[in-house]
């Protein structure tokens, strides 16, 4: 029988990996995008825009309400995430305006290992990043660096 | 700044997760999201912006549905349930799942570098999962 946390453990997992196959489904949607329609980074500003229309619509009732006693520190924690996202997407279409996507894909892959040495100096009391978990981040990067080269 | 720009934003949704639910993190980072990218994009291409066809708006809001509606929230969602440095481990399989879309759909070819590739990902996803 499964207990409680190996099954929250799943979940996180099962999420996970759905949130890696829609990342990709997005990559051939925005491949599409960016052969007929504009450029990247134009594409990625609109995409965020209407995902930001249609998640604030969806979830409207829960936002509003739980947005008004929201504290400072998250407010300021979760709106730096969004930008650290957007400058990541932004960096990424930049690299690519002055470098080969050669050299820029395999350097943004190691992102994994960068997240767990971030992880492992400011989330201490919260998250306990094990051996494990970097030797696996670190055969996962490998893996998606062969992949990479192998579709050059 | 693009690696580092996505390891951070793994990092501090981690940190704010103990004070407020997933769904008002995705909306809010988008918020945020959506301010820092229409300043580039209008930076660089506000020519191009003017003259965008509106089939090209409707393919915006299919990629704004898939990659933020479904994909943001459910990263969130996972970092919420093990942690950034696990779920972004996982989160990290992407180029596997492009390169099956590829070959289902586009007719591309298995190379031995992608079967090499898609059993370290497996390999490395397990090891991370399987830990106690």
């Amino acid at each position: 029988m499964i207990g409680t946390t190996n099954k929250i453990k799943y979940y996180g997992f099962g999420f996970a990996v759905c949130a890696a196959f829609l990342y990709a489904l997005s990559a051939l949607v925005g491949k599409k995008i960016t052969d007929d329609f504009s450029s990247p980074m134009v594409a990625s500003a609109f995409s965020i825009l209407f995902g930001l229309v249609a998640t604030g619509s969806v979830f409207f009732g829960t936002v509003n309400k739980e947005a008004r006693s929201l504290a400072r520190r998250s407010w300021i924690l979760v709106g730096l995430s969004g930008c650290a996202s957007a400058l990541g997407v932004s960096g990424w279409y930049l690299a690519l305006n002055i470098t080969p996507v050669v050299v820029v894909a395999p350097i943004v892959a190691v992102y994994p290992l960068i997240t767990i040495a971030i992880a492992s100096l400011f989330l201490r009391g919260i998250e306990k990043v094990t051996r494990q978990t970097v030797i696996g981040a670190i055969i996962v990067v490998t893996g998606v660096l062969f992949i990479g080269f192998g579709t050059q | 700044m693009a690696a580092s720009g996505f390891g951070l934003s793994a990092v501090f949704i981690k940190a704010a997760m103990s004070s407020v639910s997933v769904k008002t993190a995705t909306v809010i980072s988008l918020v945020s999201s959506t301010a820092v990218t229409m300043v580039f994009a209008f930076l660089l291409h506000s020519d191009e912006i003017m003259s965008l066809s509106p089939m090209a708006f409707l393919w915006f809001i299919l990629a704004g549905l898939i990659t933020f509606l479904g994909g943001r929230l459910l990263n969130f969602q996972a970092i919420n349930l093990v942690g950034a440095s696990k779920a972004s481990a996982a989160v990290s399989s992407t180029p596997l799942f492009a390169a099956i879309l590829a070959v289902s759909f586009l007719n591309e070819t298995i190379s031995v570098m992608l079967a090499m590739g898609t059993v370290m990902i497996v390999t490395g996803i397990a090891l991370v999962v399987m830990q106690e």
